[in-house]
């Protein structure tokens, strides 16, 4: 069995041109008389079209371009076939690996991001918890937040709402700040610390602030369903996934997804939120109508405007349309 | 370990006593969009149902793919890394980043966040002259190795030179500003801080790529890499035009799109449409903005490469069109995007095809260059590596 090849002593960059007889023992090339056992060869396994590199022990390496008759001669001479060409050649291959990179993305994307998260969330060991808590709560503390100008009145009004809703759970803690910066809002850490910001309190216009009071059932339904982690997580699989599948262009083409993903996960929280907050007030007897009239006031004071649609798109937090409808009781669902 | 000189190549006779044509040959690449496909499929599925352990195989599946589509005078590049090799290496990063990303923005532990990112920046300057190294040593033609010579020193140097060259010019600004404190004169520091910064980016470069370049082999045959900081700055001044005119470009697509946009949605009456518009208007033109900006400086600085280096003595050249490589580039982005990245292993060879055939090296008559090759002794021991990502080559 003979094959034509080009021939490379490694030592300089001429070419010969030699014929290479194969048999069950080894390879010989049979213009210089060399004769290489089998132990001592290596051929590389095909790809695409290019041409086969067989490599000697010596350095020495050939090269065939006929990678058919190749192919022949090696499954004659009993040499193992590459897999992995197999898996290249064939299109069913191709089409079912399409197909599975497709919807195993979807899945990573919806369900699966979402399994994950939750399962390392609430695997999450408390020290571990405590600690994360505790430090971004002093990184903002020391360069966002400022303290609380709120009423000794108020805070105790406030305070009471706060027991009254967690049952007097000694995981949450509520916590008085003010911060022009960040603005009316209020946020949850993973522990239970809770941080309400005077800027908000300041747009509740209801005597018993019963809209601050749907805003913290919001918050301890982030710490209950222990969102603050998850989100952490969900955010660096759809990253790591997608950043992964565009090759190296990545950067340029992953931002707008990946942010349009991180953003969906996001807006899913705060409805998780919603739901958790509104069906709390209920068994409390409580009505959710402030929350609505305190959106209300938010988006008046920020001159939001309801049409500005585009915005929402890119918004983490669902539309404040629907969401103060939702509150209203005249939607039950923020889809 | 001084270059062959072919002397006077260009009167010299071969053999034969018939004169040799000299002109430049280009490379040329022989990759294959739907050939590709299928390997890429593989890989991306191989890699996913195995964790990305696969990675390092389908790294060394697709560069030896593109390095043996790579033709110089009928003859084909090699890629011949191992994969472990590249999957250790791998895992030694990733753990680092996992180490440093676990202690900066879990556990808020910024000590030893600090400590990791210290360590990180130490080894930085060994840790490229390893994978320089690497990348040549795993590439052969005709299997003769690239050879990566520099010391880590040279390069623990090339960055204390740097941070020097920046540190000083940073203190004389500083000089200046103190020296003059009055407010007419912010203006001309500003003017001044900025032509400086660019000529010290430029000076950098420079030492960079010649540090690279010169110390990099073909066999036992140097490269040798010569230029100017004025090269740079001139490229620099280009891509400073190409940003006024792509602005013009913006006004114009700008306009277009709005008035398109009105009309459309004087038609349709459904928001979601017209949301939907917006947002592929805004994302086509960050596209485009990225895309070509990223082809048109590869080019520029592609071209400015080739065409400083030489191998001994036989000069490379760069014909690309920057403007060219730059559309190819943008639509590339668009195709691989709305493609759902489909089209990645498309946009990848034709732009390799564009950028590879634009490349030249001086021809000299073959058995002449071979024999004068053999005539020199090859370093056995070293291996050589991936050159192609770092300057003259993909």
């Amino acid at each position: 069995m003979e094959i034509k090849a080009d021939y490379f002593d490694g030592k300089s960059a001429k070419k010969h041109e030699v014929t290479l007889q194969f048999s069950k023992e080894g390879i010989k090339i049979k213009e210089f008389n060399l004769f290489y056992p089998k132990e001592q060869i290596t051929i590389s396994s095909r790809l695409g079209n290019i041409p086969r590199v067989i490599i000697f022990f010596d350095h020495s390496r050939c090269k065939v371009k006929d990678n058919d008759a190749l192919d022949a001669i090696l499954k004659e001479s009993g040499y193992s076939q590459s897999l992995l060409y197999k898996l290249e050649k064939s299109y069913k291959v191709v089409v079912i690996g399409l197909t599975f990179i497709v919807l195993f993305t979807i899945y990573i994307l919806t369900y699966g991001a979402d399994a994950i998260a939750k399962k390392i969330a609430y695997a999450t060991p408390n020290s571990i918890t405590q600690k994360i808590s505790k430090e971004s709560f002093n990184f903002l503390d020391k360069n966002l937040l400022s303290k609380s100008n709120l009423t000794k009145e108020k805070k105790e009004k406030i305070e009471k709402l706060f027991k009254k809703l967690t049952n007097n759970n000694p995981k949450y803690h509520l916590h008085f700040r003010s911060s022009p910066k960040i603005g009316a809002n209020a946020f949850a850490l993973p522990n239970g610390d809770i941080v309400l910001l005077d800027e908000l309190v300041f747009l509740d216009k209801d005597k018993d602030l019963r809209g601050i009071e749907g805003v913290l059932a919001h918050e301890i339904g982030h710490v209950y369903y222990r969102h603050g982690l998850q989100s952490i997580i969900k955010g660096a699989i759809a990253t790591a996934l997608i950043s992964y599948i565009s090759g190296d262009f990545s950067f340029i083409v992953t931002l707008p997804p990946t942010l349009l993903i991180t953003n969906a996960y996001s807006r899913e929280f705060e409805k998780e939120a919603d739901y958790f907050a509104k069906k709390k007030m209920k068994e409390l007897h409580e009505s959710t109508l402030p929350l609505a009239n305190l959106f209300k006031n938010l988006q008046k004071f920020y001159h939001l405007k309801e049409e500005d649609q585009f915005k929402a798109f890119l918004s983490t937090h669902p539309l404040s349309k629907k969401r103060i409808l939702f509150f209203e009781n005249k939607i039950n669902s923020e889809d | 370990m001084r270059g062959i000189d072919f002397s006077n190549p260009e009167t010299e006779n071969n053999s034969f006593g018939k004169r040799i044509s000299f002109s430049y040959v280009p490379f040329e690449f022989r990759g294959n969009a739907k050939e590709y496909f299928k390997i890429w499929i593989v890989n991306v599925f191989l890699t996913l149902i195995t964790l990305g352990i696969y990675s390092a195989w389908a790294k060394v599946r697709s560069k030896r793919y593109i390095y043996a589509n790579t033709y110089l005078k009928e003859s084909n590049f090699e890629y011949n890394a191992n994969p472990i090799r590249i999957l250790i290496g791998r895992l030694i990063v990733a753990l680092f980043f996992a180490l440093f990303y676990i202690n900066f923005k879990i556990l808020h532990n910024q000590k030893v966040a600090t400590v990791i990112a210290a360590i990180f920046l130490l080894l930085l300057p060994w840790l490229i002259r390893q994978a320089i190294a690497f990348k040549l040593k795993v590439t052969t033609y005709r299997n003769l190795q690239f050879h990566f010579l520099a010391k880590a020193r040279t390069l623990y140097w090339f960055f204390i030179k740097s941070l020097l060259i920046i540190a000083a010019s940073i203190a004389f600004i500083l000089f200046l500003i103190a020296k003059f404190p009055d407010q007419s004169y912010i203006f001309y520091i500003l003017l001044f801080s900025f032509f400086l910064f660019i000529f010290v980016i430029a000076e950098i470069i420079k030492n960079y790529w010649s540090l690279i370049i010169n110390n990099s082999t073909y066999g036992n045959t140097r490269f040798l890499f010569e230029t100017s900081k004025k090269d740079i700055l001139v490229i620099f001044l280009k891509m400073f035009l190409w940003t006024i005119l792509f602005a013009l470009f913006l006004i114009v697509a700008k306009a277009t799109f709005s008035s398109l946009l009105y009309m459309v949605s004087s038609h349709v009456s459904s928001k979601k449409i017209t949301l939907i518009l917006v947002y592929i208007m805004i994302i086509t033109i960050y596209l485009i903005q990225i895309g070509f900006f990223k082809g048109l400086s590869d080019g520029y600085f592609s071209n400015f490469l080739r065409n400083h280096t030489k191998l001994a003595s036989l000069p490379l050249k760069g014909e690309i069109s920057p403007f060219i490589l730059g559309v190819i580039s943008a639509t590339n982005a668009l195709a691989i995007f709305f493609s759902i990245g489909l089209l990645y292993p498309w946009a990848k060879m034709r732009y390799l095809k564009y950028k590879l055939s634009h490349t030249y090296i001086k021809n000299i008559d073959f058995e002449q260059f071979e024999s004068r090759f053999q005539s020199l002794p090859y370093t056995l021991g070293e291996e050589a590596l991936d050159f192609f990502d770092i300057d003259i080559g993909l």
